[in-house]
């Protein structure tokens, strides 16, 4: 998948794609991996909003859509056909069924036990063992690796709140949305190295905003600026 | 004679509407003025005046005291900024050079600063500008005991921040400074509590604070090199509309072997730069993005070059900037 279509698909998630987004829908109708894109995107903005569900079941809407494709045959017993233009009627209210289904599946398995923050690992072995195990799930890691090393997943792990800030992730989506949220700034301040190159790359262009563009602030309270917890 | 009795109410009204309609578009007009006015003033009391005080920094979780003492004049700024909690860290800029003091590390780094003598106004005429963000008025209010007039910047694409600017009546001086996000959100804010002006600022404000002898020094002895901007074998591919090179420089700096390419961008309110550096032995440094409170910076690896582009401008407008770098010979 190319590094373009990961950005018009982040950024349709996110709801800042310029333009025709049909491309982007087409695909995620056409396409299983633009799909199990769409879900790592969704679990990577769910861990960072530590809002997990209890139980990860990655193959949920992979089983549903190909439970879907089967549904049909058993739901038209042969004695007389639906006329055709009521099939998508039919698949819809399967569908339908089938989604209500598992919200009421999913808040079940939620509420049953809360008090455990941590469950995130038993409930990612279960995932690995299923049987329709994709070749390259992040899930299967249990850690940071997904299926490109560009890809960092800080997702897994950090399923208690409370973990000290990390560094800084790197995954292709653009994190903090381009309006950019105050609350949590994703990528931590690039300090760490004396005498990094971010660093001095830094300090360099402070001392043109010193003299150019519109001061909106004193150059250099960035740097001077640290996190005091 | 009988069609003309009839257009002239027709041709009454249009004529008012159309009076109305430029009479708001004037007042528009006048009040972006203004803004830009304030603006130019206090860009310029900012650089030129004698003052102390102290602010808060605030960006996320990170809010930070500080505390700023400022001399202007004919002689070229020296500006020295400490912080007040945590480690005293603190930066001294003067007309020759940048110190940067980080007590936690036991580091000293010393940058040679560039000339001081463009100082940077804002273009003349309005339109330029104003193609690609709006500049209003938005009232009194005050801060830190004194009253101030207050200005905003808004940006009319995604592609870069806006601002907010509490500015000094008296002084001109910029009070409070909100850098603000494509919904109008307020990213990170600097609110000073405290300001005076001084005739004179004594040297011994300037100078830094005791600094021992277990701290390491990186000394960057590197002449800087204004190169034409044409000359480059490097190109931005993509940036966002109105902005242009404007500066092209070569530098050596303590972590580099070879001269590293410096690019400067600008639309004129926001300032994008472009590093590109040669790696040899040395490992690539925060690759993909990562942020100083609203600086973003984005960097990726090329032919054993490192790209990495700095700005104030959302994280987006750094990483395509940044991934549209190519090489023509």
């Amino acid at each position: 998948m190319s590094e373009d279509k990961r950005e018009a698909l982040s950024a349709f998630m996110d709801g800042e794609l310029e333009g025709d987004a049909s491309a982007i829908i087409d695909d995620l109708l056409r396409d299983d991996r633009v799909r199990r894109k769409w879900h790592h995107y969704h679990l990577i903005g769910d861990t960072l909003r530590h809002s997990l569900p209890e139980h990860l079941d990655e193959q949920l809407a992979t089983g549903i859509s190909a439970r879907l494709r089967s549904e049909p045959t058993i739901l038209n017993p042969g004695r007389r056909p639906l006329p055709p233009y009521l099939k998508p009627v039919a698949g819809l209210a399967v569908a339908a069924s089938v989604a209500a289904m598992a919200i009421i599946g999913i808040q079940h398995q939620g509420s049953s036990d809360q008090a455990t923050p941590a469950v995130a690992q038993p409930a990612l072995a279960t995932a690995a063992s299923a049987p329709i195990q994709q070749a390259s799930t992040p899930v299967r890691q249990g850690g940071a690796t997904v299926e490109e090393a560009s890809d960092q997943l800080p997702a897994l792990q950090p399923v208690q709140p409370n973990i000290p800030a990390m560094r800084s992730y790197t995954f292709p989506v653009r994190k903090v949305s381009a309006g950019g949220a105050t609350a949590a700034p994703a990528t931590a301040v690039p300090q760490d190295g004396p005498n990094s190159r971010l660093r001095n790359y830094l300090i360099n262009y402070n001392e043109y905003h010193a003299t150019a563009g519109m001061q909106g602030m004193p150059p250099y309270v960035r740097i001077v600026a640290h996190d005091n917890q | 004679m009988r069609r003309a009795q009839v257009n002239y109410p027709a041709r009454c009204l249009i004529l008012s509407v159309g009076l109305l309609f430029s009479a708001a578009l004037m007042a528009a007009d006048k009040d972006a003025l203004a803004a830009r006015n304030l603006i130019n003033k206090m860009t310029q009391a900012t650089r030129s005046l004698n003052y102390e005080g102290i602010f808060i920094y605030h960006y996320g979780p990170i809010m930070d005291t500080m505390r700023i003492i400022h001399k202007g004049g004919p002689n070229g700024e020296a500006e020295r900024l400490v912080s007040l909690s945590g480690s005293a860290r603190e930066v001294i800029r003067n007309h020759g050079s940048v110190t940067c003091i980080y007590p936690e590390d036991r580091v000293v780094k010393v940058e040679k600063s560039r000339s001081r003598k463009l100082v940077f106004q804002l273009p003349q005429p309005i339109q330029s500008v104003s193609n690609y963000y709006a500049f209003s008025t938005a009232g009194q209010d005050r801060v830190a005991g004194r009253e101030t007039s207050v200005v905003q910047i808004r940006p009319r694409d995604k592609y870069r921040y806006g601002y907010k600017l509490w500015i000094d009546d008296d002084t001109h001086l910029l009070l409070k400074s909100e850098l603000r996000g494509h919904n109008d959100k307020t990213l990170e804010q600097i609110i000073f509590t405290q300001l005076n002006l001084r005739d004179n600022i004594p040297d011994k404000l300037l100078k830094p604070s005791l600094v021992g002898k277990d701290y390491t020094w990186y000394k960057d002895n590197g002449e800087n090199q204004s190169l034409d901007g044409t000359k480059t074998p490097w190109k931005t591919g993509w940036m966002p509309a109105g902005f242009s090179m404007k500066e092209h420089q070569k530098r050596v700096m303590p972590t580099s072997k070879e001269p590293v390419e410096h690019l400067i961008y600008t639309d004129g309110i926001a300032l994008v730069s472009i590093f590109i550096e040669k790696l040899e032995k040395q490992k690539p440094d925060s690759i993909g993005p990562s942020s100083l409170g609203g600086v973003h910076t984005y960097a990726r690896l090329e032919d054993g070059y490192q790209i990495t582009a700095v700005g104030e401008v959302p994280p987006a407008t750094v990483q395509r900037m940044a991934k549209s770098v190519i090489y023509k010979q």
